[in-house]
């Protein structure tokens, strides 16, 4: 009879127990679930669109239309409901029935007299402060800022992980060749990082959005991660330079695995938890320069609700405080949330801190 | 060590030759030239004759591809000019040399407070480790490192131009001067660069206290864990010389290389914050170029802060080896 051992935790199980006993990581990381969560469902948050209908005998999703113009059925256009819902529904289909999302209020629109029961007009120009109709006032236009946050979320949350996704893509691909293969690829390499490093963020940011014609997020998103790959890259390179001789690889190699998969399945596996850490501090400092490029009117164009662009309304209109206030206090907790979450990191993997713990 | 550092500029000169001709592309690149900028400032009421718009564009090198004008340039900056702004009347070298002096009054000021305030932070956090004044005083400062520069200098235009206005306590919105500067007596004009200067050096420091602060913990931290705190211990020596003579000489080190590492952006400005105070600062100064526009300015911008950023390293490495003897480039 044998006895087995206890089997002991692995890597990501352990640094899990270690990051569940810093509070404000944990905190951190629920913050970000919510805001997930009020992403995927802002257009049932905040929203002029029904979330179901019936109408004329068949179930739609107006709602989806705030995710993709395209998803909103076409037969409300052509039946001329003007984006309005609840007047027209009863009028043209007296037997509809239709969920409206919890705050009618729209991201794009002003809320006029009369569409909703019991509730007023959105006010204009500087009279919109905050109040029961609209929690967090209005812009000038009369657009509800609490429904444009809301809808703001998304741009955020993708803005973060999209552009950062493809700083991780560029940066590990680039950081694991120079530190793999070394010599003259390392020494070209790292000159590319180098370049890339020292020409001023902005130049390089506003010049390709300038190449494009009609810039939308999604464009936005990849200049972003265009730009910020290189302390990812530096980073990887370093970890693979590291482990390039280790003993497993040795071993690898010397059982006959090819190339890549020495690289990705056997380094890189090694190098991931360090590699994680500059990424999630980068989520951060991408949703910053996001919000900071919107604030300076480079930004995606207007059809976008985002946290920069209702600042830069403020800005102009600086009595009107709640349209700094609001969307200045979510960009802050956002970025204190990444970076106590890529501090939770930094502390759980790394393993000088092991036997404090 | 001699051929380390000369081996080092040689990269660095070819690293700035590839950072000059990526970003001369990159803003040639550009839609729009100086030429349209200038045209659509003098109003539709003045048509330009074609010919003229021919010799301008000659005069401004537009007439030839992004890659020859480059060199064009370039032969001009290695005879030491930076040429002439296209949207205003002066060399680039003058307008840069003008827009310095602001942008230092920020920075060497936030800077020196930044020094002066997160060291004795840094050590405080130290020294009550765990306490709770030490959790709060960490949490603080965690959280005003999160707070982006931009959304404290709006919060903090609207509370001391808007909400104090008529009161004291009211700091102007932005610019450097007030109006009636020029009438102004000697103290008065100090007083009144202190008071346009206050909040932007408020915003501009907060967040490298935060940063320092934080670093100077960490490195404190990390070398009272040493073993020659222990054997000083060991050896009788009081809590206090252990503290200031053989832990925090020893976190110099990082500090001094980090300074090398500040040396771009003293000069570089902050382009938000200079833009959100219409500071006349090197910030702004881009800004408006990259609107405007002006390859040469921008390029000799570019130029400047690629330096800069290049010679700071250079300087990090060498101060590191210069206060740690364990470092050498041989």
């Amino acid at each position: 009879m044998t006895l087995k051992p206890p089997a002991s935790r692995g890597f990501w199980a352990e640094a899990w127990r270690r990051y569940r006993k810093r509070k404000l990581a944990l905190v951190a990381l629920g913050y970000v679930a919510l805001m997930g969560l009020v992403a995927l469902f802002s257009p049932a948050i905040a929203g002029t669109k029904p979330i179901v209908c019936k109408y004329k005998g068949s179930l739609y999703f107006p709602a989806l239309g705030y995710f993709n113009p395209r998803w909103e059925n076409p037969i409300f256009r052509t039946d001329r409901f003007r984006g309005v819902y609840p007047a027209n529904l009863k009028q043209k289909d007296p037997e509809s029935w239709a969920i409206f999302p919890l705050l009618y209020q729209d991201p794009y629109r002003r809320v006029r007299e009369g569409e909703w029961p019991n509730q007023p007009e959105n006010p204009t120009r500087d009279e919109g402060q905050p109040s029961r109709a609209n929690l967090f006032g209005t812009n000038r236009a009369g657009v509800d800022v609490f429904a444009q946050m809301v809808h703001g979320t998304r741009t955020a949350l993708l803005v973060g992980f999209v552009s950062m996704g493809i700083a991780a893509v560029i940066g590990i691909i680039v950081g694991a060749c120079a530190g793999y293969f070394g010599g003259w690829v390392d020494m070209l390499l790292s000159r590319v990082i180098e370049v890339v490093m020292c020409i001023p963020a902005l130049v390089l940011i506003l010049a390709l959005i300038a190449i494009l014609e009609r810039p939308t997020i999604w464009h936005m998103m990849a200049v972003l991660g265009a730009t910020s790959w290189t302390g990812i890259a530096r980073l990887t390179r370093g970890e693979f330079i590291r482990l390039r001789n280790a003993d497993f690889v040795t071993a690898a190699r010397a059982i006959g695995v090819g190339r890549a998969g020495v690289m990705f399945r056997h380094i890189f596996r090694n190098a991931l938890a360090p590699v994680l850490v500059p990424i999630t501090f980068g989520i951060a400092a991408a949703i910053l320069t996001e919000s900071a490029l919107s604030f300076l009117g480079f930004g995606a164009p207007p059809p976008n609700p985002s946290w920069g662009a209702l600042l830069n309304d403020g800005r102009t209109n600086q009595q009107m405080w709640w349209l700094i206030v609001f969307p200045g206090v979510a960009i802050f907790l956002t970025v204190l949330a990444y970076n106590l979450i890529g501090e939770g990191l930094q502390e759980a993997t790394d393993p000088r801190l092991k036997q404090s713990s | 060590m001699t051929s380390y550092f000369l081996r080092r500029l040689l990269i660095g000169l070819l690293t700035l030759l590839l950072i000059t001709f990526v970003v001369y592309g990159l803003i040639r690149m550009m839609p729009g030239d100086p030429l349209l900028m200038k045209l659509e400032a003098m109003g539709p009421d003045k048509e330009p004759k074609l010919e003229d718009i021919e010799r301008m564009r000659e005069m401004f090198g537009l007439n030839q591809p992004w890659y020859l004008a480059y060199f064009t340039w370039l032969s001009k900056v290695i005879t030491g000019d930076l040429g002439e702004s296209l949207s205003r009347h002066a060399s680039v070298a003058k307008l840069i040399a003008e827009r310095i002096g602001p942008t230092l009054v920020i920075s060497v000021s936030s800077l020196i407070l930044t020094y002066i305030l997160s060291v004795p932070l840094g050590l405080y956090a130290t020294a009550r480790d765990g306490k709770p004044e030490e959790r709060v005083l960490s949490t603080l400062l965690y959280m005003l490192y999160s707070l982006p520069s931009f959304v404290a200098a709006l919060m903090l235009q609207t509370f001391f131009a808007i909400k104090l206005r008529g009161t004291a306590f009211e700091l102007p919105l932005f610019g450097m001067t007030s109006d009636n500067f020029d009438s102004l007596s000697m103290p008065a004009k100090m007083v009144d660069v202190m008071r346009h200067s206050f909040l932007p050096i408020l915003c501009y420091t907060y967040g490298g206290l935060a940063y320092y602060s934080r670093f100077i913990r960490a490195n404190m931290q990390e070398v009272i864990r040493q073993d020659y705190i222990r054997t000083a211990r060991a050896k009788g020596v009081g809590p206090l010389r252990v503290f200031w003579t053989h832990a925090f000489r020893n976190t110099l080190i990082p500090m001094v290389t980090m300074m090398g590492l500040t040396l771009p952006a003293l000069l570089s400005g902050a382009i938000i914050l200079e833009q959100i105070f219409s500071w006349p600062g090197m910030g702004k100064l881009f800004f408006e170029s990259i609107r405007e526009r002006d390859y040469p300015t921008l390029m000799g911008l570019v130029l400047m802060f690629s330096v800069l950023t290049l010679i700071g390293q250079m300087l990090a490495d060498f101060l590191y080896a210069l206060v740690d003897p364990r470092v050498s480039y041989a």
